[in-house]
């Protein structure tokens, strides 16, 4: 079991702010002693307003303890609502970086990124290659060669046909999944590339690389990176009008692509998953 | 631009065609491609009663088209399958010959054939028959809401050039005149087109050759003349030749190639379009896409931090 009570710590953080008092509550739970009676320690989080001099003297088994504290504004933020700011922040402070660094080439990008917390690559790689060991789990598990395929060396695996993978995909999760841009009718997109953060409804948020691995052409084309390719981090891809290119890893030497249609794709991953998808006129991709 | 029809000589599952035959088509397939044009569709007319055979269902042989083809840099073979509909409700088989061609279309014999064609089956290009009058009035409601579900109406230019007789010398003037029959056959293909066109108030066409033989491919400039007699103006009609018959490869490839136009095997090339990595035979096959992860640079990249 998980001694750290991690699970217990997050529900009553809710409650409470001081993680001092989390701890005690939690250490003296079980005990029915002294002052310590059995009692419920959340609290409601709506219509906690005072009810007018109702207390009584007897605590009940649903007895609610009073914040002392008013509940702080950061514990009452949603996790969207959060994120939400967190993307807008790290799109500032690239912005700031990547006109720093347009004003003055010599500085140290890699002093700079940590000053500016801005996300690496390299932390988010872990991730993707869980989300490869999902697609093989979630793909090729049926087939006796292909469950193995993650290590093995062997040059041919057998895949299972396209009927049976293409459906799958389409409503498979992309959070880790390595993107690169390859049509869009923002031609300054074309090429970019990163590992998906976060799958909204109408883009894509991806970390991407820095330096020259930044951009697909940018690296064929071996121009010198940009500022904002020095900087990486995080990048808003737009869903619409945009094609977006993945590959599966099958062994050392082999991969599979695969194309996703942005236009297509507009939907949050939550009703994607159980959505019977219809062809369309294609005048659109 | 876009050649969307050119036919395969025989019709039927019985018959190969023969070393000549093919020879005529690889030199017609040869006299677009000096034309301009460079995605070609090879076309199979196929009636709706024919049962299909037991072994491949496509008889297109397109590896050996490309082998003969293959000094011809950037031009892309398709495989089209025309069915010829009687009674819609008789079509089952559709699904099955779905996986096997680049591009469906149908030829609707009756108006409740081009009815239920248009509103039920999963296909890509509508072709009526313009050498001949039309059985049936054209209606803007059945062929609009066609187009508006990505449908498209195909026009064969075929039928003007290749008259059955085409010039002839008469007997009495020593004049070249024209053979009654063709005459005939090109009064009924302006009638039809003016009819489509109506219907169809100029959206949605798709022009294609139809040609059987070298001399019956045409340029483009000579098919926009054609149209700009018809009353068309010339953006519209280079549309045609290009931007409308992409849209019904795409439509087809994508039926192949992806779930419902949501995920797209392969990212190599033109991905809506491409056919070249797949096996011609077994279309829906997975193995034929797989790749070297050196190949490309986001491979690369993957190998660099993938787990040992």
């Amino acid at each position: 079991m998980d001694r750290n009570n991690v699970l217990e710590k997050r529900l009553l953080s809710r409650s409470y702010s001081s993680r001092r008092k989390i701890k005690e509550i939690l250490e003296t739970r079980y005990v029915s002693l002294g002052d310590q009676k059995p009692s419920l320690f959340l609290v409601p989080t709506k219509g906690s307003s005072d009810e007018g001099g109702k207390q009584t003297s007897t605590k009940s088994l649903l007895h609610v303890e009073k914040p002392k504290d008013p509940i702080s504004k950061e514990r009452k933020t949603r996790t969207r609502q959060e994120f939400k700011t967190y993307i807008h922040e790290t799109m500032k402070k690239q912005k700031a970086l990547t006109k720093r660094i347009t004003r003055n080439r010599q500085v140290n990008v890699h002093k700079l990124l940590d000053h500016y917390q801005i996300p690496k690559y390299e932390d988010y790689t872990e991730l993707n290659n869980l989300w490869q060991k999902y697609m093989h789990d979630l793909l090729f598990n049926n087939t006796k060669a292909g469950g193995g395929g993650v290590t093995s060396t062997e040059e041919d695996i057998q895949l299972p046909s396209l009927a049976f993978i293409l459906p799958k995909l389409s409503s498979a999760e992309y959070v880790g999944c390595m993107l690169t841009v390859l049509q869009s009718k923002n031609t300054n997109l074309i090429g970019i590339r990163g590992i998906v953060l976060w799958d909204a409804q109408h883009s894509f948020i991806v970390v991407s690389p820095r330096d020259t691995q930044a951009n697909e052409i940018a690296e064929a084309s071996k121009s010198p990176p940009s500022p904002t390719e020095l900087v990486g981090g995080l990048k808003i891809l737009p869903k619409t009008g945009t094609l977006f290119a993945f590959d599966i890893v099958l062994n050392d030497r082999t991969c599979i692509g695969f194309t996703i249609v942005g236009s297509r794709f507009e939907l949050r991953s939550i009703d994607r998953a159980g959505k019977k998808f219809k062809s369309h006129n294609v005048i659109d991709l | 631009m876009f050649d969307l029809n050119v036919p395969w000589p025989v019709s039927n599952y019985n018959v190969k065609p023969t070393p000549q035959q093919l020879t005529q088509l690889i030199n017609t397939i040869a006299t677009l491609y000096t034309l301009g044009y460079r995605y070609v569709a090879i076309n199979f007319t196929l009636d709706e009663k024919i049962k299909l055979p037991n072994g491949p269902i496509n008889p297109i042989d397109i590896q050996l088209l490309r082998a003969r083809l293959s000094k011809y840099e950037g031009l892309k073979l398709f495989t089209r399958l025309t069915l010829i509909i009687h009674d819609p409700s008789q079509c089952q088989g559709l699904a099955k010959l779905q996986s096997c061609f680049d591009i469906l279309a149908v030829n609707p014999i009756t108006e409740k054939a081009l009815q239920l064609a248009t509103s039920n089956l999963d296909i890509d290009l509508v072709s009526l028959n313009f050498g001949s009058r039309l059985p049936y009035f054209l209606k803007h409601k059945t062929v609009g809401s066609a187009i508006e579900k990505g449908i498209l109406f195909e026009i064969c230019y075929s039928y003007v050039i290749s008259g059955p007789a085409g010039y002839t010398l008469s007997q009495s003037n020593d004049s070249l005149n024209l053979a009654s029959s063709a005459l005939l056959i090109r009064k009924n293909f302006f009638n039809n087109v003016l009819q489509l066109i109506r219907a169809s108030r100029s959206r949605g066409l798709v022009i294609s050759s139809g040609a059987t033989q070298p001399l019956q491919a045409r340029n483009s400039v000579d098919v926009i003349t054609l149209m700009k007699t018809l009353g068309m103006d010339h953006g519209r009609a280079k549309h045609f030749m290009t931007k409308n018959p992409e849209n019904a490869l795409r439509n087809g490839r994508l039926r192949i190639k992806s779930n419902k136009q949501t995920v797209i095997i392969d990212n190599r090339g033109d991905v809506l379009i491409d056919n070249q990595f797949e096996d011609p035979l077994k279309k829906g096959d997975t193995n034929a896409y797989k790749k070297k992860l050196d190949d490309t640079s986001s491979g690369r990249l993957l190998k660099k931090h993938k787990p040992n």
